[in-house]
């Protein structure tokens, strides 16, 4: 079972998605803490200016699987030597608002790997991909709207995704 | 609210929020005029003479531009480039109301 739920607010919102009472994104950190401590402390302070921005821009994000409307924050860092950034945490738009968005899963990238060949973190895009079609569809539907800049669930279960025929990841 | 997200940015030097904010207030107000402007980041590389990789970087918030590069950049978009990225990070820092105990033991020292 999945779990939409506000994850960090400022002038605009992010909402982090549970799967059976985990959540994705601080899953994703307790593990990038312990790998890139260094990363994992950058990220996390770039996600909270980020959420503070008038509009949540494309261009400050990566795009993973944009046909499918994933992007990735991650940690741009330029070095001397190399260009290695590590940390992605994957994210989607609320359909028609630049001011909501959901994140995901998030996944190490390995030096030289794009995310088709890393079998994990395309499970992660598309469960995400699968779970906004849901919340987008609901959001048309007017189970979910937005007010203020936040979500709003008209019943609680608006907020709730069940595995059987809904997720397909 | 995620308290996991919390804790490590308060983690940061002060020296690295510092470049941090500054990189992201680069990022912000040139993706703002490149918006305002209808500029493509293929037409401001190549105006500004900096390659895609550059322009990706300044926009991801992870740049470590020159001051040649900045030069070029204000001189491309005629702006105070500086003067704004300073005055948002100046905006957006909260300076604590008193001094932090090391400073103030400094100070009783001189």
């Amino acid at each position: 079972m999945y779990r939409v739920r506000l994850w960090l607010a400022g002038r605009c919102a992010l909402y982090a998605v549970e799967r059976d009472g985990v959540c994705l994104a601080d899953d994703f950190f307790a593990l990038l803490s312990e790998k890139h401590e260094g990363d994992a402390v950058r990220l996390a302070r770039f996600v909270e200016m980020y959420v503070n921005e008038e509009v949540l821009r494309e261009v400050h994000l990566r795009p993973e699987l944009p046909h499918e409307g994933v992007y990735a924050m991650y940690n741009h860092r330029q070095l001397l030597r190399e260009n290695y950034n590590p940390s992605r945490l994957l994210c989607s738009y609320l359909h028609g608002y630049n001011s909501i968005l959901v994140v995901g899963g998030g996944f190490i990238k390995q030096r030289t790997e794009p995310i088709q060949s890393n079998q994990e973190a395309m499970m992660l895009a598309r469960e995400l991909s699968s779970i906004m079609s849901v919340v987008n569809q609901r959001l048309a539907f007017g189970q979910l709207r937005v007010e203020n800049r936040r979500l709003v669930a008209t019943s609680v279960e608006a907020l709730i995704i069940h595995h059987t025929g809904e997720i397909n990841p | 609210m995620s308290a996991i997200v919390r804790r490590l940015a308060a983690t940061m030097s002060k020296e690295e929020q510092l470049a941090q904010d500054w990189q992201f207030a680069l990022a912000r107000r040139v993706a703002q005029i490149l918006e305002q402007r209808s500029m493509t980041q293929r037409e401001f590389a190549q105006r500004a003479r900096l390659t895609d990789a550059q322009v990706s970087a300044i926009l991801h918030g992870g740049a470590n531009p020159t001051l040649g590069v900045l030069a070029r950049i204000a001189a491309l978009l005629d702006v105070e480039i500086l003067t704004w990225v300073n005055s948002d990070v100046q905006a957006s820092r909260r300076r604590p109301a008193t001094p932090e105990p090391a400073t103030r033991r400094l100070r009783s020292l001189t």
